[in-house]
Order: structure tokens, then C-alpha cells, then sequence
């Protein structure tokens, strides 16, 4: 039976799950320096380990609403994706992390094709633990641009 | 292990790079000395290739090197498709030292046809009868290499058993193994083990030497690496199968006997011809296995940099500086001393500027390395194009920083091969138009102030306006009709998509054109000017700078947003923006009775656009394009150290980098080229 790792954390009212393979570091209340006129879904860049890194607004990646979107207290969860030459790290906003769960391939139930309020296309299977729905990321396609 | 390894791998592809130098020498002038450095080459390749397991490398070696020996004693002319043999043998030895196993299909057929023109070209005998051929014995550990051809007195030979231990201390002593072992080998007849072998002491090599020589010399050719070897005599006599050698004397007496008698026989003309046509027809075959699969020429980035010794010790002297400093800071801060803390706080300040100038002047590197290997290349091109060329290299010592020097490799290269498959003309037609038949490529290299200027030149056809500009318009770039001057008809060439070579050659009409060539340029800060003249040449010149990891900004803000421009573009900075300066009609600025158009930065702000600040104007002046940038406050000059901004933001072309500030917050830098599109009157 193949296992995988993963962490989950809250968007909106939705539980996601990476696997955490991906998964650098979560941080609180990073100073995010905004770019103007960049893509919409970018919120701005962060320095990282002295490296500069783009900060994705997940919550307008997935098509998800945001009630307040001011003053949101936020939480970057940093991912490496990609390997050797083509590695690179992204930050992305979170609401709250959560947990770290072993999900066995089997619990993994594909994604329904239609009644999915947000984008379905960043989705690899949908999961139940504890009586809750996860959804499994594609962090490539995920956090890709 | 592995790391005296890759070490001999580095060494080995210089050893090459400088023997393709020494063939484009040896191409237009038979020279002995010459010789003797291709001869070294091989040598020292084929002893040290033994000591890492490549056979095969030792195989062609040594092959090889029976030739040069030929050559070197006079018994053999040396030929073009010697050379070109030898070019075929060097690009073949590249490709073994990636395929250890040999596994390979194309370099085993490589291998095997190369190995078959060799004995042509040593005459001794055709490819018909190369069932013949005795095999050297070797038994699976060792490999049988003789060095010179012996020549009399063995009853006076020895032979000598020398264990060598490397360690780690040795390859931080940056010994040159392929060297080290060069002068023992020179002594005499050698076997050599071809892995290492292990006991308690770890890793050794085991080397047989049968020489002439005293205990002394053994002891003078290992001087350096001594404290690593056991030598012990093993036999007044030579071990190794005597009968073996003199068959091999036999040998080379009969190939001298087979030349010198063509040279007296009436066949004169006749069969020496035959060899060599067929000769000629096996480096055709080579050089079909070597088009179905070409060993990799691109320049490759060099990985490790050759450092000034005195450099290494200005770094010293700075570490111990520092760390004196550090403790004098913490002493004063536990005694609360106000005073000597500033002081240490502002000897760090200094010892860190001279860090960074010391890190950079490590990084510099010359522009040797990498014109040596488009010596290769160009001779390569001349000949597949038929064009006859000589390049000329002006100020190889320029130093630049090694990132641009790794950046402009593959531009450079594509630039020269515009010039010889565009640019020079075969020699028909440059006799015709009264030219020397030889074409010129120039190089040069200057450093002027903070930048860098490299000049390609060739004097060849020169850029046909007319055509660029019809062509232009069949393209749809330009409206037909339109007035464009000689220069910005050049300009032209580097729009994406222009490719003026009317069919594609499998030359420079591939993959990379010239929009690539100013794009990679631009991504370090470099610029690039073309000037050509109609049949007398064109000229490339690149503006770069000399490092690209720090520049001089000026850090202004607008909002809370903190921008960085490039010191050196800018024109003047710190003017007010009054009535008297703003043109609303026009959307353009006054600036000293001119007017110019404008960007405003825009700046991120959390509440409403706090008007009441008075703004201020940064006139920019790049490539003569000048405009003015319109900011809320000027902080000041700051050396900043770019770090890309990653291909999330690559639509943003107005920012090329950002970089860290001194309280942790970014600074984005603006590219100054591409604000020029941004402002007003575009």
C-alpha cells in the first residue's frame, strides 16, 4: 500500500492538501513588498533566505472569494517545486495550516467533473479524513505561471 | 576518488582546447615545435587517461602518438589529413571522457574508423588487411603502453615498482595529475595499473617503470608529489616480455624501410596516393558518424576559475581583519561603550566594502578561455564553408566578471558565424572584388572606465541595406515607404523573427537569431551597435559592463514602494514638479527649455493619493533616449546587489532585479530601457 505525506491548510472554507515534499516553510506576517502592474494573482515578493521570491494570492488562483480581503491575517506557505535546473520556490497565501496526514493512494477519489464552485483543473483526487472533504493539489500546475 | 577524477577530466579538456590550437598552428606551418607540443599532449593525456580507466582514450592515444613520434623524427610528412584526423581524434576523445563505459553506439563506430585511418595514415598498412593486425597484449588490469622507441643498451635498464597514494591533501594542493606523472613517464618504458587498488593505507595506483635512468632522476621527476609514492627496485633487467619490444623495434624499422623505399621506387606517386585517397575516404567517414552525431561543441560554462594567489591573500588578511573587529564590536557593546562600538561598527563597515571588491575581483576572469575555443570553431566553419580566414585577437588579457563572460559565449559565437557564413566571401569572389584572398575576423577587446567594449569585425560583404529593408517590408515589420535611415535599416536584423540568410544554412540560420543575441545581451546590462559598410565589412560592437552582480542606484519611492534606477543613466535627479514644469496638453515635461515625456512611478499606498507632497523629476539619459520619471522622494545612492525577480514576473518588463535593503524590504529596479515605452508619448 503507497502512502504519501501531505499538509493540509484552509482557503476559505476549503481544506487543501501538498504533499509536503513541496512544502519549505510555513511563515507568519511576512513583510510582502507589492510589484506594480504585475500579473493580478501575484500579491508581490518577499525576501526568502536572501533570495526574492513571488507571493501567489492563492485565494484568486483557485477563484475562491475572500470576505476580507484588507486585513487578512496572512500566512505564506513556501513550496520548491520543479527539479534541478528547473527548480525554483514560490510563496502562496493561506488561511491556516492545519495538519499533516498520510493519505494511502487508494483513499484518493477522482475530482467530480461538474459542482465545483472554484478551478478544478489544479486538483489531483479528493480525499475524506476525519469527516472532512481534502482536496489533493497539483502543486506544479498548481504554482506554476 | 571521484574528485581526482573530475580533475583529470577538467585538465584533460584544457589539454584538448590547447591541441586544437596547436592544429590551427600546425595547419599553416609545419613546425617541429609544434609537433612536439601535439606529441606532449597525447602523451600526457594517455598517461593519466590510464590511471582513470579510460582505455579506450589510451588506445587513440597512443596511436596518436606513434604518428607525431613519425613526424617528429622526419619519417613522415605531416599532411592535412593528419591534422584533420587529429582534429576527429581530440573531438573523439571529448565525447569518451562523458561515455566512460563506452557504451555509446556512435563513438564505438567512431572508434573503430578512427582507429583504421590512423594506420593508413601510418602507412604500415591498408584497411583491406587489417585482420593482420597484431593485437598489443594487454591483460584486463593493465594496460602495455611503451613511451620511446628503445634505443639500444638494455642490458643497462631496471625496473622500478612506485606505489602512489593520493589523498585528499593532494588535490587541495591543486597538483596537476596528468602532470605529475608526465616526467616519470619521459624516463622510460612504463605500466601502469588502470584502476587504483586498495589496502589498508586506501587508494593507490601501482606504476612499473623500466628505464636507463639512476634511483636520482625517478626521484627528480616525482618531486612533488614524493610524499605520496614508495619506489622500490624490482629487477636489474626488464621484466616486461623483452621479445615483445624488439617485435615492436622490428615493426617500426619495417614502416621506416616501407616509406624510404617509396621514396627511391618509381611507384613514388602511386601508392603513397592510394594510401592517402583511402585515408581520405575513411576521414569522410568519420566525419559522417561525426555529423549523424556531433560531439558537443557549445561552449560550456566553465565551472571553476583560476585565482590570482595574491587575491586569495587579501582575503585572508580581510577574514582575520574581521574577525578582530567582531570581537573588539562585542567587547565595547558588553561594556556599553558607545564610543569604540561605533568605531568597530564603522571598521566593518569599511572591511565590507573591501569584501565585496575583493569578491568581485576574484570573479574576474580573461577572455582567454573562451577565445580559444572559437579558434576551433572558426577553423571548422571556414573549412565546411570553403572560405579561407584568419582571426585576429586583440586585448585577450580584458578581465570581466565571470556570469558576462559565461552570458556572452554563445552571442559572441553567433555573431562570428554570421561573419563567416554571411559576412566573408568564398575566395573567388573576394579576388574578383580585388580583396586579399583571405578574409579577416576580427576580435578586440577594450576596457574603458566601468565597461567593457568587444568589436567583431569582418571585412566581407557588409549588411545590403536595400535587401534588409525590402525584406523588412515582405515581413510586415515596416510599412513600405517609410523613411528610415542606413542605422535603424540595420536595426532591423534584431527583430524577432528576421532572418536575412536566404535559406536556412546549417550554419548560423539556426536556432538562435539575432533578436536572441540582443536579448541575452540586454539581460546583462549590455548594448550592442552594428555598423557596416558595403563590401568592406561590418562591425559588432558590445558595450558591457564589467560586473553585473552590484550597481550603483539611486533609490527613490513612490508610495510605499522603493525603486532603485541605475546610477549611471541618469541625466539629473532631485528637480521639483511645479506648475512651471508640467504641460498637461502635450503630456510632456519641461526640463531647461526641452520637453520631454514623462512616467510616473507608481507607487502602492494604503490610504488615498496623499497629494500635498511636492514630487520630484529624475531626468534619464539611456542610448540617447531621454525622458523623465516622475517620484514622491529621493533617498539616495546605494549599491545594490540584483537578484532576478524569476520568471513569475517576466511580464513586467519595466523591472529587471530587485534587491534586499539594509531593514529587510525590497527595492524593485527599474529597467530603464523598457520605461522608455511606458512613458507619455508612447
Amino acid at each position: 500500500m503507497k502512502a504519501n505525506t501531505y499538509l493540509t491548510f484552509k482557503l476559505g472554507q476549503e481544506l487543501f492538501a501538498v504533499n509536503v515534499d513541496n512544502v519549505l516553510e510555513v511563515l507568519e506576517r511576512q513583510l510582502i513588498t507589492p510589484v506594480p502592474d504585475a500579473p493580478k494573482n501575484l500579491l508581490g515578493i518577499i525576501n526568502f533566505r536572501g533570495e526574492i521570491l513571488p507571493v501567489l494570492n492563492t485565494h484568486l488562483k483557485f477563484n475562491l472569494t475572500v470576505e476580507d480581503n484588507e486585513e487578512l491575517e496572512r500566512l505564506l506557505i513556501v513550496f520548491e517545486i520543479g527539479q534541478d535546473e528547473n527548480k525554483y520556490s514560490v510563496a502562496a497565501t493561506a488561511d491556516a495550516v492545519k495538519d499533516v496526514i498520510e493519505v494511502a493512494n487508494e483513499q484518493i477519489k477522482p475530482v467530480p467533473e461538474n459542482g465545483i464552485s472554484y478551478d478544478s483543473k489544479y486538483l489531483t483526487g479528493i480525499t475524506n479524513y476525519n469527516n472532512q472533504f481534502v482536496m489533493l493539489l497539483n502543486t506544479i500546475k498548481a504554482f506554476s505561471f | 576518488m571521484n574528485q581526482l577524477k573530475l580533475k583529470f577530466i577538467d585538465e584533460a579538456e584544457s589539454l584538448l582546447t590547447s591541441l586544437d590550437n596547436v592544429l590551427i598552428e600546425l595547419e599553416k606551418t609545419d613546425d617541429l615545435q609544434n609537433i612536439n607540443e601535439a606529441f606532449r599532449v597525447m602523451h600526457t593525456i594517455k598517461g593519466a587517461s590510464g590511471m582513470f580507466g579510460f582505455d579506450k582514450i589510451v588506445e587513440i592515444t597512443h596511436e596518436l602518438e606513434s604518428i607525431y613520434d613519425l613526424l617528429r623524427q622526419k619519417t613522415l610528412q605531416l599532411n592535412p589529413s593528419i591534422i584533420d584526423i587529429t582534429f576527429t581524434a581530440a573531438d573523439h576523445i571529448r565525447a569518451l571522457l562523458i561515455d566512460e563505459a563506452f557504451s555509446n553506439e556512435n563513438n564505438i563506430k567512431r572508434h573503430k574508423l578512427l582507429k583504421e585511418s590512423i594506420d593508413v595514415v601510418k602507412g604500415i598498412k591498408t584497411p583491406e588487411s587489417k585482420k593482420t593486425e597484431p593485437k598489443t597484449t594487454s591483460t584486463p588490469n593493465e594496460i602495455k603502453v611503451s613511451n620511446k622507441p628503445t634505443t639500444g643498451n638494455i642490458d643497462k635498464k631496471a625496473t622500478w615498482n612506485i606505489l602512489f597514494y593520493p589523498n585528499e591533501e593532494l588535490i587541495k594542493r591543486c597538483v596537476n595529475m596528468a602532470y605529475t606523472f608526465h616526467d616519470l613517464f619521459a624516463l622510460g618504458e612504463y605500466k601502469i595499473s588502470s584502476k587504483p587498488f586498495n589496502n589498508s593505507e586506501g587508494e593507490f595506483w601501482s606504476i612499473f617503470l623500466v628505464t636507463d635512468q639512476p634511483f636520482e632522476e625517478i626521484e627528480n621527476a616525482l618531486m612533488f608529489v614524493m610524499d605520496y609514492c614508495k619506489i622500490s627496485k624490482v629487477a636489474d633487467f626488464d621484466i616486461f616480455n623483452p621479445t615483445e619490444l624488439e617485435k615492436r623495434d622490428e615493426q617500426l624499422n619495417n614502416i621506416t624501410q616501407h616509406i624510404e623505399a617509396f621514396d627511391t621506387t618509381d611507384m613514388q606517386n602511386n601508392a603513397p596516393n592510394n594510401a592517402n585517397d583511402s585515408g581520405k575516404e575513411l576521414i569522410h567517414l568519420i566525419n559522417k558518424t561525426n555529423n549523424q552525431q556531433p560531439v558537443q561543441m557549445t561552449p560550456k560554462a566553465t565551472t571553476r576559475i583560476n585565482v590570482e594567489a595574491s587575491k586569495l591573500d587579501t582575503l585572508m588578511y580581510l577574514v582575520s581583519e574581521l574577525v578582530t573587529t567582531k570581537s573588539e564590536l562585542l567587547i565595547a557593546l558588553k561594556k556599553h561603550d558607545e564610543e569604540k562600538s561605533i568605531d568597530a561598527a564603522e571598521k566593518i563597515e569599511k572591511l565590507s566594502k573591501l569584501f565585496s571588491d575583493n569578491a568581485l575581483s576574484i570573479r574576474m576572469v580573461s577572455l582567454h578561455e573562451m577565445l580559444n575555443k572559437f579558434k576551433r570553431l572558426i577553423r571548422d566553419l571556414a573549412k565546411q564553408l570553403g572560405k579561407q580566414i584568419e582571426f585576429e585577437i586583440i586585448g585577450e588579457d580584458t578581465e570581466l566578471d565571470k556570469n558576462i563572460i559565461d552570458a556572452i559565449g554563445e552571442p559572441i559565437m553567433h555573431l562570428i558565424r554570421n561573419c563567416i557564413d554571411h559576412g566573408i566571401e568564398i575566395p573567388e569572389k573576394r579576388i574578383a572584388k580585388g580583396k586579399p584572398e583571405t578574409g579577416t575576423i576580427k576580435f578586440e577587446a577594450q576596457k574603458t572606465g566601468n565597461y567593457v567594449y568587444i568589436t567583431i569585425s569582418d571585412d566581407g560583404n557588409g549588411i545590403n541595406t536595400e535587401y534588409v529593408y525590402n525584406k523588412a517590408v515582405d515581413k510586415g515589420f515596416i510599412q513600405p515607404g517609410t523613411n528610415l535611415t542606413e542605422k535603424e535599416i540595420m536595426d532591423l536584423i534584431f527583430l524577432p523573427g528576421f532572418s536575412t540568410a536566404e535559406s536556412l544554412s546549417n550554419v548560423s540560420g539556426r536556432g538562435i537569431g539575432m533578436d536572441i543575441v540582443l536579448k541575452r545581451i540586454h539581460d546583462i546590462r549590455g548594448e550592442i551597435i552594428v555598423s557596416s559598410t558595403k563590401n568592406i565589412g561590418t562591425a559588432f560592437t558590445l558595450k558591457l559592463q564589467q560586473t553585473v552582480s552590484i550597481i550603483s542606484t539611486l533609490l527613490v519611492t513612490s508610495g510605499k514602494t522603493t525603486y532603485a534606477i541605475p546610477i549611471e543613466d541618469i541625466e539629473a535627479c532631485n528637480i521639483e514638479l511645479d506648475e512651471n514644469t508640467t504641460n498637461t496638453q502635450s503630456k510632456l515635461i519641461r526640463y531647461n527649455n526641452e520637453l520631454l515625456p514623462f512616467y510616473i512611478l507608481k507607487g502602492y499606498t494604503m490610504h488615498a493619493e496623499d497629494s500635498s507632497c511636492s514630487q520630484k523629476l529624475i531626468i534619464i539619459n539611456k542610448q540617447s533616449k531621454r525622458y523623465a520619471i516622475i517620484a514622491d522622494t529621493i533617498i539616495g545612492e546605494y549599491q545594490a546587489v540584483i537578484k532576478p525577480l524569476g520568471k513569475a514576473f517576466s511580464e513586467v518588463k519595466h523591472l529587471s532585479g530587485a534587491s534586499l535593503l539594509g531593514d529587510g524590504s525590497i527595492a524593485l529596479l527599474l529597467d530603464t530601457d523598457n520605461v522608455w515605452f511606458k512613458t507619455s508619448n508612447n
